[in-house]
C-alpha cells in the first residue's frame, strides 16, 4: 500500500475536497492501484536527464503591456453579482463558527 | 440532395450557386439533432443566437461561447454562462460558420468513454449500448452521426483521438502551439492543444486551417506558424511492432497489417522502429496530467462564479464543500492523485520522474522522425468497449489510452482516421504522428489514404441515415 487513509485524508485536506466517508475508502482504494501501476516509472534511469516541463519551444515570448477593453466585462458579475461588484458570502466575521 | 456526403468545399459551392442557403443548411442540421440527439446525448446545449449562420459546426462543451453555457459537464458549472469567446470559436464566427452547440464530453475532459458527464453518458452511434470514447465523445458521436459537419474538441492524451476512432471519424490533434486556446478551459496545461473531428480529410484540413495561428492572448501558441514540411513523393513509416505485440485486439492489428499491405503497393517504405520508452508513456503521462489538472482547477471555489455549496462554517468549509460536492468520482480522484504526486516527500519521486521520462519519449520519438515521416500505430488497443464495463476499474480505463499519450508528451501532431470494422460492426482506428510543426505532409499522406480508400470517409451509420 502506497497511500493510507491518513495520507489520504491530508491530500483532501490540501486540495480542498469533502467527501464522505464511504467515498474515501473506494478513493484509497483506487490511487493505490494507479500508484502501483505507476511504479514502473522506477525502472527507467533518467540520471543526467534534465526535466521537460514546457511543451513550447520558444524563449521569452513576451508582450506589450496594454490596457484594452474587455468586450464582455458585465458577464463576468453575471454569475454573483450585486451592483459592479463580485456577490460574495461574509467570512471574516466569526458568526458562523460554530 | 444528400448534404452528409458533402464536403466544405462542396457546401460552400452550392452555397455561391444558391442551390441552398446557410439558414436552409442550419436548419437541416438542428433538424437532425433534434431527431437523433436523443438516441446519443452528443450535446449539451444548443447556440439560440440565430442572428447569422454559416456551414454548420459544434464545439466541446468546454469552448467558451457568447449566449451559451460552458458546463465542462460538471456540477460544478452547471450554470455557467460564457464571459467571452473563445479565440476558435471567434475565428469560426469570423470565417463563415455556424456554431450549433455544445458538446457533450466526459467531465472537465477527464476521462476515455464520455461516461464520466453529469449530463449523461454519451452513446456510440455505431452500437448505442458502446461508448463513444472520451473525452471529446460528443464532437466524434455528432459528426459520425451528422449531427455537425466538423467539431471541435480538445486533446489532452487523445481525448479527440479515441473517440474518433471509436466513432469511425478523423480525430486530429496539431502540434502544440499551433491553435490558440484562449477561452477553453484548462485541464493540463503542456499537453492541451484543439483538436480536430471530421468525416473527411478536405474539411479537416479546411477547419484546421481556419482556426490556427498566434493568439497575443495565449502566449503558448507559437509566433511560427510555418509549415516545416514540403510536398512529398515517397513516404517512410516507421510501424513499433513489439509495442503492439500484447493486448491488442487481434482485428485492429489486422487492420494495421491491411494498411501496410496496401500502401506498400503504393511506394510507400515501411520498416520496423524501436521505440524503448514508449511503454512508461501512460504512467508518465498520468502523474504529469493529474498533476498539472490539481493546480487547474483550483480555481472552483465557488467564490467567483459556479455551484456554491449551501451550508458552511468558514471559508476553507465552503471551499472543500463546493469542490467536494460540485465534482464527480473522477475528477475527485485525478485532482487528488495531482495532489498527492506534488506534495512534500513524494514531488521527486514522481512529478520530476515523470517529468525526465517525459523527456526521453520526447526526445526519442524526435530522433525517430528524423528518418520516417510518421509513426503508426492502433490509436487505440481495441475497438470501442460497452457502456459501464471499464467504470469502476480507472487502471484498465487508462490504458486506453496508451497510444495516444505518446503524442501528447512530445507535443507532436498526430492524427486517428478510420480503417474498417471488426465483426461486431465497430469503428478501428489507426494512428499517425508526424513530426513537429509537420501538419501539412500529414495531410498530404490522408489525402493519398482517402484517395485510395474513399469507402471509409463521409460514412454514416444506417440508424441515422435520413
Amino acid at each position: 500500500m502506497i497511500v493510507n487513509s491518513e495520507i489520504v485524508e491530508n491530500i483532501l485536506e490540501l486540495s480542498n475536497l469533502e467527501i464522505k466517508d464511504e467515498d474515501k475508502k473506494d478513493l484509497s482504494y483506487d490511487l493505490n492501484k494507479i500508484l502501483n501501476h505507476m511504479k514502473s516509472l522506477n525502472n527507467v534511469d533518467v540520471e543526467n536527464v534534465e526535466e521537460f516541463f514546457h511543451a513550447c519551444f520558444e524563449k521569452n515570448a513576451l508582450r506589450e503591456d496594454r490596457v484594452e477593453k474587455f468586450p464582455s466585462f458585465k458577464k463576468f458579475l453575471e454569475n454573483y453579482s450585486k451592483d459592479s461588484y463580485f456577490n460574495v458570502p461574509e467570512i471574516i466575521s466569526n458568526k458562523r463558527e460554530s | 440532395l444528400n448534404i452528409l456526403s458533402f464536403s466544405i468545399k462542396e457546401i460552400k459551392k452550392l452555397l455561391k450557386d444558391k442551390k441552398v442557403s446557410e439558414k436552409e443548411l442550419c436548419d437541416y442540421y438542428f433538424k437532425r439533432i433534434k431527431k437523433y440527439n436523443n438516441k446519443i446525448n452528443s450535446f449539451i446545449s444548443l447556440n439560440e443566437d440565430k442572428s447569422n449562420f454559416g456551414i454548420p459546426v459544434s464545439v466541446k462543451d468546454n469552448f467558451l461561447l457568447l449566449g451559451t453555457k460552458t458546463t465542462c459537464a460538471s456540477k460544478i458549472l452547471e450554470n455557467y454562462e460564457s464571459t467571452y469567446d473563445a479565440t476558435v470559436c471567434e475565428k469560426l464566427k469570423k470565417n463563415g460558420f455556424f456554431i450549433l452547440g455544445k458538446n457533450n464530453m466526459d467531465e472537465f475532459a477527464m476521462g476515455s468513454s464520455n461516461e464520466n458527464s453529469f449530463f449523461g453518458a454519451c452513446k456510440n452511434p455505431w452500437n448505442t449500448s458502446y461508448v463513444p470514447g472520451g473525452s471529446s465523445g460528443g464532437g466524434a458521436s455528432s459528426v459520425a452521426s451528422g449531427l455537425s459537419q466538423v467539431s471541435f474538441g480538445t486533446d489532452t492524451g487523445g481525448s479527440v483521438r479515441l473517440p474518433a476512432s471509436y466513432c469511425g471519424v478523423l480525430g486530429f490533434k496539431p502540434s502544440y502551439g499551433r491553435i490558440s486556446r484562449y477561452g477553453i478551459v484548462a485541464f493540463a496545461s503542456s499537453f492541451d492543444q484543439v483538436g480536430i473531428m471530421a468525416r473527411n480529410v478536405d474539411d479537416l484540413e479546411s477547419t484546421y486551417n481556419s482556426v490556427l495561428g498566434f493568439d497575443k492572448k495565449d502566449l503558448s501558441t507559437s509566433r511560427n506558424q510555418d509549415n516545416l514540411s514540403s510536398f512529398k513523393e515517397n513516404y517512410t513509416i516507421g510501424i513499433p511492432s513489439d509495442i503492439f505485440k500484447e493486448g491488442v485486439q487481434k482485428e485492429v492489428l489486422d487492420s494495421l497489417d491491411n494498411f501496410k499491405e496496401l500502401f506498400t503497393k503504393k511506394n510507400v517504405k515501411f520498416k520496423e522502429i524501436k521505440l524503448n520508452y514508449i511503454k512508461h508513456a501512460i504512467d508518465a503521462y498520468y502523474v504529469l496530467a493529474t498533476g498539472e489538472a490539481s493546480s487547474n482547477l483550483s480555481r472552483f471555489d465557488g467564490i467567483r462564479y459556479g455551484y456554491r455549496a449551501k451550508d458552511f462554517k468558514n471559508l476553507k468549509d465552503l471551499y472543500s464543500k463546493t469542490r467536494g460536492q460540485g465534482f464527480g468520482k473522477e475528477v475527485i480522484r485525478r485532482i487528488v492523485l495531482g495532489t498527492f504526486v506534488l506534495s512534500q516527500g513524494y514531488y521527486d519521486a514522481y512529478f520530476s520522474k515523470a517529468s525526465k521520462v517525459r523527456n526521453l519519449i520526447k526526445k526519442e520519438l524526435f530522433s525517430v522522425l528524423k528518418d520516417c515521416d510518421f509513426i503508426l500505430t492502433p490509436t487505440s488497443p481495441t475497438t470501442a468497449f460497452k457502456i459501464g464495463e471499464k467504470v469502476n476499474d480507472p487502471v484498465s480505463m487508462y490504458l486506453n489510452d496508451i497510444f495516444t499519450t505518446t503524442a501528447n508528451l512530445s507535443t507532436l501532431p498526430a492524427v486517428s482516421f478510420p480503417y474498417g470494422f471488426d465483426k461486431k460492426g465497430l469503428p478501428i482506428g489507426l494512428q499517425l504522428i508526424g513530426g513537429h510543426f509537420k501538419e501539412k505532409i500529414m495531410f498530404d499522406f490522408l489525402k493519398l489514404i482517402q484517395k485510395e480508400r474513399s469507402d471509409l470517409f463521409n460514412v454514416i451509420p444506417e440508424d441515422f441515415k435520413g
